[in-house]
């Protein structure tokens, strides 16, 4: 009995940090900062490692790492309160400590947008459209209908392309990113 | 279609950079000690 459950014990600890980088993603999606998606992935292992009996072996540890995840974020938020949201304060504060890490200038526009969703629109499509898991299974992390998480996603598409869209090229109206591709497109 | 793909794109872009940052030594250090103070807590069972 205790050599099965060594075995197990380093299976556990093998897959935790095979799932740690995809976690720690979701973490920084989350949160929208390292410093506090490090905490929250600190929170999460400490509390999967104290709950090991209740994971049962053979079935998906990312899909239960990232449910103890999101549960221990919420349930954080809650307790600290909602913290007023200033993306663009909290963003040039991000870059200004790891610009290298944001690459071009598109992408800290991505960021933002992606920061802008509401909390149950970017878990949505961050899970399914990143992460890696089936809209099923991402409906089992967030507890609700699977549905809910297709229109979540699909929601957070069209908010995303509308941010997007209107950023930078609001002179040029809702058909500017189409215009733009179709002058790259011919070369203009 | 294309205003899609292209959102599709950058958000896995953006995931994948945080992934390929690999695992910081904080987490290596903190699972090292829970292994050890288990296999501390065991070897005292045994005892």
């Amino acid at each position: 009995m205790s050599k099965e459950g060594e075995i197990d014990d380093r299976g556990f600890k093998r897959d935790l940090l095979a799932s740690l980088p995809n976690l720690r993603a979701f973490a920084v999606s989350l949160t929208g900062r390292h410093d506090k998606a490090d905490d929250l992935v600190q929170d999460t292992i400490m509390k999967a490692w104290a709950n090991q009996t209740s994971f049962t072996a053979g079935t998906n540890m990312r899909a239960w790492l990232f449910t103890i995840l999101r549960n221990e974020f919420y349930s954080q938020m809650r307790k600290r309160g909602r913290e007023v949201q200033d993306s663009d304060g909290l963003f040039s504060e991000r870059f200004s400590v790891h610009p290298e890490q944001y690459g071009r200038l598109d992408m800290q526009d991505f960021r933002k947008a992606l920061d802008k969703l509401p909390d149950d629109q970017r878990e949505a499509i961050v899970l399914v459209g990143a992460a890696g898991f089936a809209y099923e299974e991402a409906a089992a992390i967030c507890g609700c209908a699977v549905g809910t998480i297709k229109s979540r996603v699909s929601r957070a598409r069209t908010r995303l392309q509308e941010l997007l869209g209107v950023s930078g090229e609001s002179d040029y109206g809702p058909d500017a990113g189409d215009a733009a591709i179709t002058a790259r497109a011919f070369g203009s | 279609m294309q205003p899609n793909a292209s959102i599709s794109r950058k958000l896995r872009e953006f995931y994948d950079a945080v992934q390929d940052e690999g695992i910081p030594d904080r987490f290596m250090e903190l699972l090292e000690r829970l292994d050890q103070a288990e296999k501390n807590a065991k070897s005292v069972d045994v005892k």
